[in-house]
């Protein structure tokens, strides 16, 4: 009697599997699919009226390098450092990514202030990236708000550099931005 | 039971925000602008003149200025020398952006000379007359020199802070030092 109730007991666990395990494997499944098209930025890099000879553009004017000067108590302006051209309405906003020298080193403290400002087609400044030092730190900006730009706007980035009046020659500094363009 | 009910409506609600916020994030890319500024040597020295005092600051990009006003007859004045330093070709000018106590100014002549004069700010009667200068060449190794003629309607001391500006011939890059007059 008592194996019998084992018994019993052993093959109501077992069915009991069997329902558990039938009816886990009970799904569907939805698909996604994904087609990725390589197609140009509708934001980009131009040369700027100031570009000659400091600009190194990257392939398909999604990267731009910039070569700047700067002299001891001198600010000086590159007006259209680099400009920014959309072929489609967009939103667009300048954002700190990196700079060096790191803050500590007293190499910092050579430069005064660099100031990227983002300029619409009139002159108008929308926003800006300010570096200022305060002994061998930098204060670092963040990002500007994203500004609408229309399709067919041509905008500008000027750079204002400064160094210290007893800055020394060949110190360099090397800041990157991201242009966020949603 | 009803508090669970609701602890329970309220945890699915926070899950279902944070799931279709998820659900919204935009499209965005960047794109990347690397700078390099690397200090070098001025384009231009400044040195003293053969009149008035002149304090050169460090490395030569920035000058005081002080010189006296006569009550009549213009006194000119060779107050500071300007040497072209990259050997390149530039152009340069003179703006005035800030003053003080100029009313007794008759006259505050500020010039660019090389030869012929180029006058680059006037202050008559108390008043600009002219705040900005004309674009002036300076050649690669050229060596200019500013004038200052001034007069004064009574004793006190005068302040002109002026910019030097110094453009690239064709583009609009340029540099701006700080030149400051005391007139006395």
């Amino acid at each position: 009697m008592k194996n019998r109730k084992w018994l019993d007991f052993v093959a109501i666990l077992l069915v009991s599997l069997l329902v558990v395990s039938a009816s886990a494997a009970i799904y569907y499944a939805m698909l996604a699919q994904s087609t990725a098209t390589l197609k140009p930025a509708a934001v980009y890099f131009t040369p700027g009226l100031d570009s000659t000879g400091i600009l190194t553009l990257g392939a398909n004017n999604t990267y731009v390098s910039l070569n700047l000067d700067a002299y001891p108590n001198v600010t000086l302006y590159y007006d259209q450092a680099v400009n920014l051209t959309a072929t489609a309405a967009k939103q667009v906003r300048l954002r700190h990514v990196s700079i060096s020298p790191i803050d500590g080193n007293p190499d910092v403290s050579n430069f005064t202030s660099i100031v990227f400002r983002l300029l619409a087609a009139d002159g108008t400044e929308m926003g800006a990236l300010s570096y200022t030092t305060t002994g061998d730190n930098w204060n670092e900006p963040t990002q500007t708000n994203y500004f609408a730009m229309g399709a067919g706007a041509e905008w500008t980035i000027k750079v204002e550099i400064k160094a210290t009046a007893g800055g020394n020659a060949n110190i360099a500094a090397t800041i990157v931005i991201g242009v966020d363009v949603t | 039971m009803i508090r669970r009910a609701i602890w329970s409506a309220l945890t699915i609600f926070v899950l279902l925000v944070h799931v279709l916020q998820s659900a919204t994030g935009t499209t965005y890319y960047s794109a990347i602008k690397q700078n390099y500024a690397v200090l070098g040597s001025p384009p231009v020295i400044l040195q003293s003149g053969t009149a008035g005092s002149s304090t050169i600051y460090t490395n030569s990009t920035g000058a005081g200025v002080s010189t006296v006003a006569p009550s009549s007859a213009c006194a000119y004045n060779h107050v500071l020398r300007i040497t072209e330093n990259h050997g390149t070709n530039w152009m340069v000018r003179l703006r005035a952006y800030d003053q003080s106590n100029v009313g007794r100014l008759n006259n505050c002549s500020i010039y660019i000379y090389d030869g012929s004069n180029s006058t680059q700010v006037v202050i008559l009667n108390g008043a600009y007359n002219q705040q900005t200068g004309p674009w002036y060449d300076l050649t690669a190794s050229d060596v200019e020199y500013i004038w200052i003629c001034v007069e004064a309607s009574s004793a006190g001391t005068s302040f002109v802070y002026v910019y030097l500006e110094i453009l690239v011939p064709n583009i609009t890059t340029y540099a701006q030092y700080t030149l400051t007059f005391v007139i006395t």
